[in-house]
């Protein structure tokens, strides 16, 4: 009976965590670069109350004994990196890497993150900058009084100053890729840092190597599929429900065998 | 009388047990790969009941069962789960018999559920990190770039063959032990064979073959069997208490 209880209480517990994954989707829907996560559950320890071949007699065993299962757990909550919709933007600072790769970002503390989110903007400096105002790795600066930026699809960054005809080179927008990117660690803002389950990152020139291109003008929305969520949000909910009923069932078993002496 | 009162208690014990087994199959209703438990209950073997009258044969009055137990034949239903798209290239599916391979510390384990990551020395493992198998034993995927899965097995990357997954089945899956963590384990003596009869889906995961409409179809009934378990111990209470307090006042 006991046992019952706690059973469905991991259940609920397991619910509640899929619902807050689920909010926090639904809350990034419209976040640049952001990609959702899902839960994965597992199925948590039994108990074994008669052992499989068990012997009954000398000659025979029990072919199947029984093992109460104790409830769930949740494995792992891992970010899905699929590509998320493109959507144009005409803004010149705008980037989106179409394919695998994470644009590096040097933090204040001289760590490197990476994202997917390329709204960049213009420091005082010069520099290009998230919106947070942390520079891009290897740094990128416009000279000031620049006509145009052109970024090509391989990561160079040309300027055109006024008077002059020639475009000018002023750097080139290195990407970095991971074996496996669903062990990177999300610290907010849009922003990743490596771990030892992701690998040592891959640092490369966009379009080779597999590494995505760039294209301007353009921003990568999430890949939260809104439809998707929804139905993940009700079969949540039902299934929370339906592990209270069994608290309730387990419950009411208790409530009848306190009736049993009168 | 007496008698009565301890059957009655052996099925209220089952049946506490039986709603053991429901809570966890219904807490694992989004566990992939996750096989009910099925439970079920019988009498156990029968005695049988004789009258004896002093300087007459014996007379067989018939046939009694003292206890219930459970059903040993059958407690685990492998039936296939329905398959869901994920969408995610890391999520494999087994449409059919066959478990997946995984190697873990202490020795080879079985599962059904396929969301598999790709570990930074770049093994397809799970998600607790124990490598999943292939025909030649770990799988590598290349760095970079997309691996397809064909429905036989073969795993692909850049257009190479780079493995196949081992896909295995038991004659009596019955037998396999659960370990939790989504692995059976096969205890000694029973010995996997290669499966034929599968589909291995990418981009999709097998749910639980539990349905929520059973699940508390099943719920309802174990709490009514409990109840009719329970009515029994009171009936012959109260069977007993006339005996001992009614009887002799007519005396």
């Amino acid at each position: 009976m006991i046992r019952a209880l706690w059973t469905a209480a991991t259940g609920m517990q397991a619910k509640q965590l899929d619902l807050d994954v689920i909010a926090n989707n639904l809350a990034n829907v419209n976040t640049t670069g952001f990609k959702k996560s899902r839960v994965d559950f597992q199925d948590l320890m039994y108990q074994v109350i008669r052992f499989k071949g068990t012997p009954t007699s000398p000659e025979t065993q029990v072919p199947s004994g029984i093992e109460v299962g104790l409830g769930v757990r949740p494995a792992a909550i891992q970010k899905i990196f699929s590509q998320g919709d493109i959507y144009e933007t005409g803004n010149p600072l705008d980037l989106v890497i179409e394919g695998d790769g994470f644009f590096q970002i040097l933090l204040p503390d001289g760590t490197v993150a990476y994202t997917r989110d390329g709204a960049f903007k213009l420091d005082a400096q010069g520099r290009m900058v998230t919106s947070d105002g942390f520079p891009l790795e290897p740094p990128i600066t416009i000279p000031q009084g620049a006509e145009s930026i052109t970024i090509a699809q391989d990561g160079t960054v040309t300027v055109k100053m006024p008077g002059e005809t020639e475009p000018q080179e002023v750097g080139v927008i290195e990407l970095a890729r991971f074996i496996n990117p669903a062990g990177l660690l999300s610290i907010g803002r849009n922003l990743y840092v490596a771990t030892a389950a992701s690998g040592e990152p891959q640092v490369g020139t966009p379009g080779l190597e597999g590494f995505g291109t760039l294209a301007q003008g353009f921003l990568e929305t999430s890949n939260v599929q809104i439809v998707e969520e929804m139905v993940r949000m009700i079969s949540a909910q039902r299934a929370y429900e339906i592990n209270a009923k069994a608290i309730t069932t387990a419950d009411e078993m208790m409530s009848i065998t306190n009736n049993m002496k009168r | 009388m007496i008698r009565g009162i301890y059957t009655a208690l052996s099925g209220l014990n089952l049946h506490e047990i039986k709603q053991s087994i429901l809570a966890n199959n219904i807490a694992n209703i989004d566990t992939p790969g996750f096989k009910k438990d099925v439970f079920a209950v019988e009498g156990q073997d029968e005695v049988a009941l004789f009258r004896f009258v002093s300087g007459q044969t014996p007379a067989f009055v018939g046939e009694l069962p003292l206890s219930v137990q459970p059903q040993w034949n059958f407690t685990t239903d492998f039936s296939q789960g329905r398959l869901e798209a994920t969408g995610n290239p890391f999520d494999l599916a087994i449409n059919g018999e066959g478990f997946f391979v995984v190697a873990t510390p202490d020795g080879p384990a079985y599962t059904r559920a396929g969301n598999c990551t790709r570990s930074a020395d770049g093994r397809l493992v799970t998600l607790e990190g124990y490598p999943i198998q292939g025909e030649a034993g770990d799988i590598v995927l290349p760095e970079g770039g997309e691996f397809v899965v064909d429905e036989e097995g073969n795993i692909r990357a850049g257009g190479e063959v780079v493995g196949r997954l081992r896909i295995v089945r038991f004659t009596n899956p019955q037998l396999l032990e659960k370990l939790g963590g989504n692995l059976f384990r096969a205890p000694e003596g029973v010995t996997p064979e290669e499966a034929t009869g599968y589909t291995i889906h990418q981009g999709f995961l097998e749910k639980a073959n539990m349905d929520i409409v059973e699940a508390m179809v099943r719920m309802i009934e174990a709490l009514r069997e409990y109840e009719l378990a329970q009515r029994a111990v009171v009936a012959q209470d109260e069977t007993l208490g006339k005996a001992v307090n009614e009887i002799p006042r007519l005396g």
